[in-house]
């Protein structure tokens, strides 16, 4: 009852914070009624089951754990490619920076007069 | 052959030790030297402009790949025909870049590779020696290029071929893209030989055999993560 009151809570947080979050309405949509199906099934656990025989799968849980890692390896793959997109846009700025930047021989005794 | 037209990278993070003496020994034999410090927290970048080469420094630390790519955009803007990239360490020689590019020049390839096991190696380990083979075994499986050298950082590129391809991997696993770039895209390219030389000074730095085996990780990485 507490595990399933605290699940409810959290996963109607997630459907407001996708509103806010996700920018493409359609992923938002989806993303929304998985987690108010997410809240049904929290209440409803035999219903999974139900869903679970339809796809072959002998078990409720066994099919929420399924979709559960499927879920957790996309959400990690997304946040590598943004990682990889973020870091491939840092190493572009500081590049740009640099060659902005570039000190050639003759500017060395401006440099020296600068420290001095 | 015109020397003008032939630009050295050097990348170099903490090299103030060798900076000075590795830039001087490179103009004896090239006008153009570009060092660039990869954020390096000591005068790597001054004594490196004071040895007389141009200097671009890194506002935060990329890796060695990162280095050489900012280096070789800054030739390409200043004209550079022939694009040499030499490790700052003092590993390699600099009587061996203008030979090496007669070489790249006469054979018409996009670039020309450094090897170390068709020419000649100064106090290499026998752990690192493995860890260097296992990399080439590596390269071979996974790219399809024949190489007996897969891990040197002294190489000759073509301006035409430094147009095309552009170093993706900040750190070691550069090494493995280019070659990776190579075998794809069916680069015409030349092996060198050249002399590796392993100092006291470039195996504290970071040569060490226990280094190796992270190479060959960043090799791997570099493959999959492609």
């Amino acid at each position: 009852m507490i595990l399933a009151s605290f699940l409810t809570v959290f996963f109607v947080f997630m459907v407001f914070y996708s509103a806010i979050s996700v920018r493409r309405a359609i992923a938002r949509y989806v993303i929304q009624a998985v987690y108010i199906l997410a809240v049904f099934f929290v209440w409803n656990p035999n219903h999974t089951t139900i869903i679970a025989n339809y796809f072959g799968i002998g078990r409720g849980l066994d099919f929420v754990l399924v979709i559960f890692s499927v879920a957790i390896l996309n959400g990690t793959f997304f946040i590598i490619t943004h990682l990889n997109a973020q870091h491939r846009s840092i190493s572009r700025l500081a590049r740009h920076i640099a060659i902005r930047d570039a000190l050639q021989p003759a500017s060395l005794d401006k440099v020296m007069g600068l420290k001095e | 052959m015109n020397e003008s037209n032939v630009w050295v990278v050097i990348a170099a993070y903490n090299e103030e030790q060798v900076i000075g003496q590795t830039v001087s020994h490179v103009f004896e034999h090239v006008e153009k030297v570009i060092v660039v410090d990869d954020c390096s927290s000591d005068n790597t970048a001054m004594l490196a402009l004071t040895a007389g080469a141009h200097v671009l420094s890194h506002p935060i630390n990329l890796g060695q790949g990162g280095a050489l790519q900012t280096g070789i955009q800054y030739a390409l803007k200043q004209g550079a025909e022939y694009i040499v990239t030499f490790d700052a360490d003092g590993q390699h020689t600099a009587t061996e870049i203008l030979p090496m590019l007669s070489a790249l020049q006469k054979s018409q390839s996009g670039i020309a590779l450094g090897s170390r096991f068709i020419g000649k190696t100064i106090n290499l380990s026998t752990s690192r020696w493995w860890v260097l083979k296992l990399a080439i075994i590596f390269t071979r499986l996974t790219s399809g290029i024949k190489l007996t050298d897969v891990h040197n950082g002294f190489r000759i590129m073509s301006r035409d071929f430094c147009e095309k391809f552009e170093f993706k991997q900040n750190r070691m696993a550069h090494a493995s893209e280019i070659l990776n770039y190579i075998s794809s895209h069916k680069i015409k390219y030349i092996e060198y030989p050249v002399t590796i030389s392993y100092t006291e000074y470039s195996i504290t730095k970071g040569q060490k055999s226990s280094n190796a085996l992270r190479v060959l990780m960043e090799l791997f990485l570099g493959h999959i993560s492609k």
